[in-house]
């Protein structure tokens, strides 16, 4: 039985709306773990149907989307698909398709979804060709993420470490293949220093990676507060003093506009909570209810206080909603005297004297970006390479656990993380190890 | 004239040849085995051993299929050892000292007793087709008629030796070699490969000064090669260590310009795993020493073989090369050591079944493929052996997978690869290595050898009672142990946690340092069963996840392997397909998308291409 194959299937960061889908077998199933509507039973869903309800992100944090279920053969595939369509931003696509891979998805290949459709005569033969077009064209585009300057880093990186692996690889087999040989090496501690140096090579790959979708897509900063605190005139102190475009993009939630900034090179997308004001009403009435929406799509938050005031009722509802979360007390009105108290992560502005705005921006940088961003550095360019890179840590932490005694297997380890990487440089079998064998070690009769 | 009329025809009498012969006759044909010589039958021409890494097991398969290498080994070792032993299972290698005069003379004996087999001597100097028929023309001008030849002719094919600037048109050890058959075999438009290898000097035992080497012990109490040998080999023998030391160096040094390996004079292509002194004196320079193992050639017989020493320098120098040597300071020479080049054809010309494309029934085996070594041969052999067999009943051929065996691996890479120097088999050219264990290639090929009919009724009772005991032990180890104060003890003594609570024997195997042998001698529960059963169970429980992964693994491989590609499949006709892929794939011409993902040069892109292309040559020439 074919796996079951997921990808985003419109453009990534563009366009108000986004596709992701799914085809095999187990999509319903799949389906059913993440999406919940009072309209479905999923035991009685009605194929080709439009569901509106929630996809869970995390146990308490959902998104409004349509999701429609095509029953196999009619579907495009000709297999059993679900379709999820949701507000087209890239951060957000991208966390769902992760939750679907979570879930027992496989992430599809070059032209897969194509590739069922033809051999299950969805397609006719007259567009097979270009099919095949599809399937060159995207893995040449996968093997030359290259072009992307940084994915070309990315795949010397690997293809290095691959040649480690390589090179470890060679000598095991030297000394399995050639036990009657006088080697001077301790071959397993070697192996084990060799294993370790990768190690270290690919989790500085990955932490890098954290950082990769606020350089894809900005840091959301969410701003919250009582009414009254200085919320609106913040933003613009904020967007006054870097005098930034100001540019309206898609936001996260569909009923925000977002405007950015760039800091250091990374955008700070400030979710304008005064926008709403303006629009709905001219009364401030951010709510419980609407902060915590706002809370939930940020990277970090901006609880903003007045400092010459006492804490109201809602201020402190608004704080404990903050527990857990990544967030700055934004102590506003400083130069009015201070009334309130003094809280762990804060630091006093004056929006209006435009007083310490730029070290609030800093704060706010720091406060996300935990690993210096090396641009010289900076390999990963999307989920899939972190995913199989995370994928080459779980094998080398089997490897270095100390549980294996026998080199056959830390061998077959081995050759399998050296596989692995494959996926990210395109080398997929390694005839090499017997070349190097040879070169390496005189060996023979 | 009167011509002889068999089912097969196998021209070459050495390991393949034996193999393919003894194959065809015990599954009812007539077969005829033509060799150069009868004192050359499975003659060790090189190094008096048979096995090692990789080569145990492919000889424990070719004898799970019902070949006969590894009952002759058994009948003939003179010493064994287990190589790798404490460096897991699936590396694990029978290697034996054989008895080399012994071994010729048991193999040619069970060739003269079997029934519907006809050892002769004779030169083949022309092949000729007529009709479905091949005849074979012999030099003294006999002809022989047949349905399916198996070419084994070894390094024989135009073959010569050469020792400094002497050289010699003949085969190995001075026997005659075959001038004509290599012409015969390009008029059938065959593409030759030229390859070359060596063999070192033997000296007389008497006059070896043993008190200055190592001497290298056989272990007791092995297993056989055969799974159906009775007897436990014995050692008979030792070996000796000793090594080159900077003297030895210098001389080679130089002499260097006396090389034919780098005087020009030798042209054919040498295997890298297999190089002369010379060679590695040069490509290795910083090393000091090399070892070389001294080497009994047969208990009727003085003669030792220096392995590691295989050099082309003139005699004289090879005669202070070798005294340069600890212990060999006095060593009288009985043979020189020489080099050979010999014709091969190139592999990639052959199905997987090792049938010639295009050519139906001409078969080829062993040497004359490219490969080196006996038991490589020996696994082409039976192979050739067994498909000529299956062509002649007009059955489906037998393909081995990569996934069934060390053969399988063997012959795919060769067909879809090709080489460039002959080939040797090892044990990283196996990715299901864990699984292709030697201790397993009884359960894994005995089934596939009973339906072709080379398994005798006692060797599948042998497998049967195997497989029945692996199940009974299996049951045993669910058996709950108490954890009283002897059990306790064999926890400490291995470093292990105590238990909290009473365990199953499953459960007490899953501790590392815990095998079923430290079990029973505490328990005894497993008495009944032979080491071979008790090993079988402790390697399925202790490697029980990385088996099933391997498992998982060759699921995934058998997929692309079912994917058959038609015979008359157009690799020009579509666009799509990258030029380099098209030429590539329609050179080697593969049977399966899995073999066309393994050809050098085609991509993972070319076979999702290819995949669809099929699909498409399918419908339309519906």
């Amino acid at each position: 039985m074919e796996k079951t194959i997921a990808s985003i299937s419109t453009p990534l960061g563009r366009g108000a709306i986004a596709i992701i889908r799914m085809s095999g077998s187990a999509s319903l199933s799949i389906a059913e773990k993440l999406f919940y509507s009072t309209k479905l039973q999923f035991k009685n869903i009605i194929p080709r149907f439009l569901y509106l309800g929630d996809f869970y992100l995390d146990e308490n944090v959902k998104e409004k989307c349509l999701m429609v279920y095509f029953k196999g053969p009619n579907s495009y595939t000709g297999e059993d698909m679900v379709e999820f369509q949701v507000h087209g931003g890239t951060l957000l696509t991208q966390k769902i398709l992760e939750k679907l891979i979570e879930n027992g998805a496989s992430l599809a290949g070059p032209g897969e979804f194509s590739r069922r459709a033809f051999e299950n005569e969805k397609i006719s033969l007259d567009e097979a060709e270009s099919i095949i077009g599809e399937i060159n064209a995207e893995s040449e585009g996968e093997l030359n993420a290259s072009l992307a300057v940084a994915g070309g880093k990315l795949k010397q990186e690997v293809v290095k470490i691959q040649n480690s692996l390589t090179d470890a690889l060679a000598e095991i087999e030297a000394t399995l293949d050639y036990p009657e040989e006088d080697f001077e090496i301790e071959v397993k501690e070697k192996i084990f220093a060799n294993i370790k140096e990768v190690k270290d090579k690919i989790s500085a790959i990955v932490n890098q990676s954290k950082n990769l979708k606020y350089i894809n897509y900005g840091i959301n900063v969410g701003i919250v507060g009582s009414p009254n605190v200085g919320k609106s005139s913040l933003l613009n102190a904020i967007l006054g003093v870097e005098r930034a475009i100001v540019t309206d993009i898609e936001g996260t939630t569909r009923d925000s506009i977002t405007e950015s900034m760039d800091y250091n090179g990374i955008k700070l997308n400030f979710i304008d909570t005064a926008g709403i004001r303006n629009t709905v009403d001219k009364v401030e009435q951010i709510g419980v209810e609407k902060s915590k929406e706002y809370i939930k799509s940020s990277d970090i938050v901006l609880y903003v206080i007045d400092g010459s005031s006492p804490l109201s009722e809602e201020d402190k509802e608004v704080l404990d909603l903050l527990q857990g979360q990544n967030y700055i007390v934004v102590v506003n009105k400083s130069d009015k005297g201070r009334v309130v108290p003094v809280f762990n992560n804060e630091i006093e502005i004056s929006a209006l004297q435009k007083f310490n705005i730029d070290n609030l921006l800093k704060l706010i940088y720091n406060k996300v970006i935990t690993e210096e961003i090396d641009f010289n550095k900076l390999v990963v360019t999307n989920e899939r390479q972190v995913a199989i890179l995370k994928e080459a840590l779980e094998i080398i932490n089997q490897i270095l656990s100390n549980k294996i005694e026998s080199m056959d297997i830390i061998s077959m380890l081995i050759k399998s993380l050296w596989q692995s990487l494959g996926k990210i440089t395109g080398q997929c079998e390694n005839e090499r190890i017997i070349d190097v064998i040879f070169s390496k070690f005189c060996l023979g009769k | 004239m009167f011509m002889e009329n068999f089912d097969a025809i196998v021209i070459g009498a050495g390991h393949a040849g034996c193999e393919s012969a003894l194959a065809l006759a015990r599954t009812g044909n007539k077969t005829l085995l033509l060799t150069l010589s009868l004192d050359a039958v499975a003659f060790l021409a090189c190094n008096p051993s048979i096995g090692g890494t990789a080569k145990g097991q492919l000889v424990a398969e070719v004898d799970a299929l019902g070949g006969e290498m590894g009952v002759n080994i058994d009948k003939t070792s003179i010493q064994l050892r287990m190589l790798n032993r404490g460096k897991g299972p699936a590396v694990q290698s029978l290697r034996a000292q054989a008895d080399k005069i012994a071994y010729h003379n048991e193999m040619k004996k069970t060739l003269e007793n079997t029934p519907n087999l006809f050892l002769r001597q004779g030169e083949v100097v022309d092949i000729q087709q007529q009709d479905e028929y091949k005849i074979v023309k012999s030099a003294v001008g006999e002809e022989y008629k047949a349905k399916t030849i198996v070419f084994a002719t070894g390094v024989y094919l135009k073959s010569r030796i050469i020792i400094g600037d002497y050289t010699k048109d003949v085969g190995p050890n001075g026997f005659m070699n075959a001038k004509m058959l290599s012409d015969s075999l390009d008029r059938l438009g065959i593409k030759l490969l030229r390859f070359k290898t060596g063999t070192p000097a033997r000296v007389n035992s008497r006059s070896i000064d043993f008190s200055k080497l190592e001497i290298q012990y056989g272990e007791d109490n092995i297993q056989s090669f055969s799974f159906i040998s009775k007897e436990k080999p014995k050692n008979q023998a030792v070996c000796y260590l000793t090594y080159t030391n900077t003297t030895t160096h210098d001389i080679i040094k130089a002499n260097m310009d006396k090389a034919p390996v780098f005087s020009g004079l030798i042209k054919g292509v040498g295997p890298r795993y297999c190089p002369s002194i010379e060679t590695k004196i040069v490509r290795f320079a910083d090393k000091e020493r090399h070892q070389l193992f001294l080497e009994p050639e047969s208990l009727s017989t003085n003669e030792i073989y220096i392995q590691g020493f295989s050099t082309s320098m003139p005699t004289s120098v090879q005669k202070d090369m070798i005294h340069s040597i600890s212990g060999l300071e006095n060593a009288e020479i009985m043979r020189d050591s020489y080099a050979i080049e010999y014709d091969c054809i190139d592999p990639k010309q052959l199905l997987p079944t090792l049938e010639l494309k295009g050519h139906k029934g001409l078969f080829f085996a062993g040497q004359i493929n490219g490969t080196s070594g006996y038991e490589e041969a020996a696994a082409q052999g039976i192979i050739a052996g067994i498909n000529a067999n299956l062509y002649l009943k007009d059955k489906p051929q037998l393909n081995l997978k990569r996934s069934d065996g060390y053969i399988g691996v063997l012959i795919d890479d060769i067909v879809t690869k090709g080489t460039l120097e002959p080939y040797r088999m090892m044990t990283s050219r196996a990715e299901y290595r864990l699984f292709l264990r030697q201790d397993n290639a009884d359960l894994r090929l005995t089934e596939i050898g009973r339906e072709i009919g080379l398994v005798s009724d006692e060797r599948y009772q042998i497998f049967q009672d195997k497989k029945v005991k692996i199940q009974e032990c299996l049951e045993l180890l669910k058996t709950k142990v108490v954890i009283d104060e002897n059990i306790k003890k064999m926890f400490e003594e291995n470093n292990e946690s105590l238990p909290k609570e009473n365990m199953s024997v499953h459960e007490i195997l899953k501790r590392s340092n815990i095998d079923i042998f430290k079990v029973n001698d505490r328990l005894h529960i497993f008495d009944e069963f032979t080491y071979e059963i008790l090993n079988e169970v402790n390697i399925m429980i202790k490697y029980e996840g990385y088996l099933k992964q391997q498992d998982e693994e060759i699921a995934k491989f058998k997929k692309n392997e079912s994917t058959l590609i038609p015979d008359n499949f157009d690799y020009f006709k579509y666009h799509g397909l990258r030029l380099e892929a098209s030429e590539k794939l329609n050179e080697i011409r593969p049977l399966n998308l899995g073999q066309a993902s393994r050809i050098s040069g085609v991509s993972p892109a070319d076979i999702a291409v290819l995949s669809v292309l099929i699909k498409k040559f399918k419908e339309e020439t519906k």
